[in-house]
């Protein structure tokens, strides 16, 4: 009996009716929130040259250590942190400060970090899957980060938690070389009427974990060590290619792994934007008008996309670039540490 | 100028299917909470232009602000890959592999295309015009997507042993 509609019907429908309890008017009140950032965001809209500036890499003293961690000689890539659960080097980081519970001992636990720019990664691990039920939440400074479950789809999906964007500086969490604090707790959903953020740190009983978490510091793309090739590449073609109208394509199979190529266009009201994909580390610079608008970095030999945000002309002129809507402009990509021809850019209206 | 007391009003009261539906793009209740949070503060700046049911238009912002995220990296950075599997396949002997359980895991490593056209056919019901235009794609498209999807459960190694696959149970 082949695949059917059914069983693709009926797995699908038993998940979502596992729905954790969610509490729609705190959810009301949160979508105020973002509501009233995108005002402020639109206002700033400069904001994009801030971006690419927080993530020039910078020094960060990371205060706390797990004293069970151990470096030995074994290559960068593989090296781990946090009581092994998470690795040194990820996402373009190196981890700064990091630690790691048991929940048999704690169900939370605070450190403090000096964060050297905003761009930071923030990631955690459980040493085996929480039920869905259970989560973990970090607060940054007294203030609700985000939160996650340890479970499996986490596991094998990752990122357990994805970066920390630079929108943190919006909500005030995290300033440059200011000192934070940052805590774990592990909390229960669906029992009450909280959002997991609000919730208790969890007292009852469940199966002991332990917990890795980890802030990691963005390093430069030269100084990163990228783990070793895999035998065979996946797919450069499995990418997305969604947005606005597309304008043009640049492709490293036809480029060069470290190649670079432009598309000429008229700037439209919609502006243009970069959606890129590639299935090897390196990093992709994007131009207009020869002038750097963004620069998206590949840390993994893991198919993954960056696409930039629309760049109509006002932001294009807070970024130094006269245009006008109605001008003839040229859009470009540069590629720098390819060591394959494994990486595509799409040139696209925005959306 | 758009109905503020409408839109958490909508927020309040329909809110909850779309998160069912952001937790079958995402697998994990805390990333679908963010995601539909992400895409209901998107609909409000086109709340006044939605007329009698909203639902759709939140829909379709939905899955295009998850195609999104992806390409922001949220498959990039994994802090795992290089670490031993926590699933239990034959590690834990307590463990029962579950079919459902695996075909569950299977539609998670679909490309996220795919899974946005399994969901929206599948759980939403949508039909192929329907799905097309939350994605805005072609009807082609997602004929081809669905059925490149269902070609890779077939394929995915971990459904090859699958009783599904197999002859059932």
């Amino acid at each position: 009996m082949p695949l059917t509609d059914n069983d693709l019907r009926a797995v699908l429908a038993e998940r979502a009716s596992a729905a954790p309890g969610s509490d729609a008017v705190a959810r009301a009140a949160s979508v105020d929130r973002r509501v009233r950032l995108i005002r402020r965001r639109r206002v700033a809209s400069a904001s994009l040259a801030v971006v690419v500036l927080l993530l020039v890499v910078t020094g960060v003293s990371g205060l706390f250590r797990d004293s069970r961690d151990r470096t030995a000689q074994v290559p960068a890539h593989l090296q781990k942190v946090a009581a092994g659960l998470l690795p040194r080097y990820n996402g373009g980081g190196k981890a700064t400060a990091y630690t790691s519970f048991r929940t048999d001992e704690r169900r939370s636990t605070t450190f403090r970090f000096v964060p050297g720019s905003s761009g930071l990664l923030v990631a955690i691990r459980c040493d085996k899957d929480m039920p869905e039920s259970q989560m973990v939440a970090i607060d940054v400074n007294g203030k609700s980060l985000m939160e996650g479950s340890c479970s499996r789809g986490l596991n094998t999906r990752g990122p357990s938690y994805g970066p920390v964007q630079p929108e943190v500086d919006s909500f005030g969490l995290l300033y440059p070389g200011r000192p934070a604090s940052l805590r774990v707790r592990v909390v229960q959903v669906g029992t009450g009427a909280q959002s997991p953020d609000k919730q208790p740190v969890y007292r009852g009983a469940m199966r002991n974990y332990r917990i890795g978490v980890a802030v990691y510091e963005p390093m430069a793309v030269a100084d990163y060590p990228f783990p070793p090739r895999p035998k065979r590449l996946e797919s450069l073609d499995d990418g997305p290619g969604s947005g606005g109208n597309l304008i043009g394509k640049i492709d490293s199979r036809s480029v060069g792994a470290d190649g670079r190529g432009v598309v000429r266009t008229t700037l439209t009201s919609k502006g243009v934007q970069f959606e890129l994909y590639a299935v090897a580390p390196g990093a992709i610079t994007m131009t207009v008008n020869n002038k750097t608008v963004d620069v998206a970095r590949f840390w993994t030999w893991k198919g993954s996309g960056y696409g930039s945000l629309a760049l109509k002309a006002l932001e294009l002129q807070h970024l130094g670039i006269d245009v006008a809507v109605g001008d003839r402009i040229t859009v470009g990509v540069a590629a720098r540490r390819f060591t394959d021809p494994a990486w595509r850019a799409e040139v696209r209206e925005g959306s | 100028m758009a109905d503020r007391r409408e839109f958490d009003e909508f927020v309040v009261t329909r809110s909850s299917r779309l998160l069912r539906t952001a937790f079958l793009l995402t697998h994990d209740w805390a990333l679908a909470e963010d995601l539909l949070q992400t895409a209901l503060a998107k609909s409000w700046f086109a709340w006044g232009r939605l007329g009698e049911d909203p639902e759709p238009y939140v829909r379709k912002i939905l899955v295009n602000t998850y195609a999104s995220w992806w390409r922001r990296h949220w498959r990039g950075e994994t802090p795992t890959e290089s670490l031993p599997d926590g699933r239990a396949h034959g590690s834990d002997p307590t463990s029962q592999i579950d079919d459902r359980d695996e075909l569950w895991q299977a539609l998670g490593r679909l490309p996220r295309r795919q899974q946005a056209v399994i969901v929206l056919r599948y759980f939403e019901d949508l039909t192929e015009a329907q799905t097309a235009e939350a994605l805005r794609v072609s009807t082609g498209t997602v004929k081809s997507q669905t059925s490149k999807a269902l070609a890779r459960l077939r394929l995915d190694p971990d459904l090859t042993v699958h009783p599904i696959l197999n002859g059932g149970r």
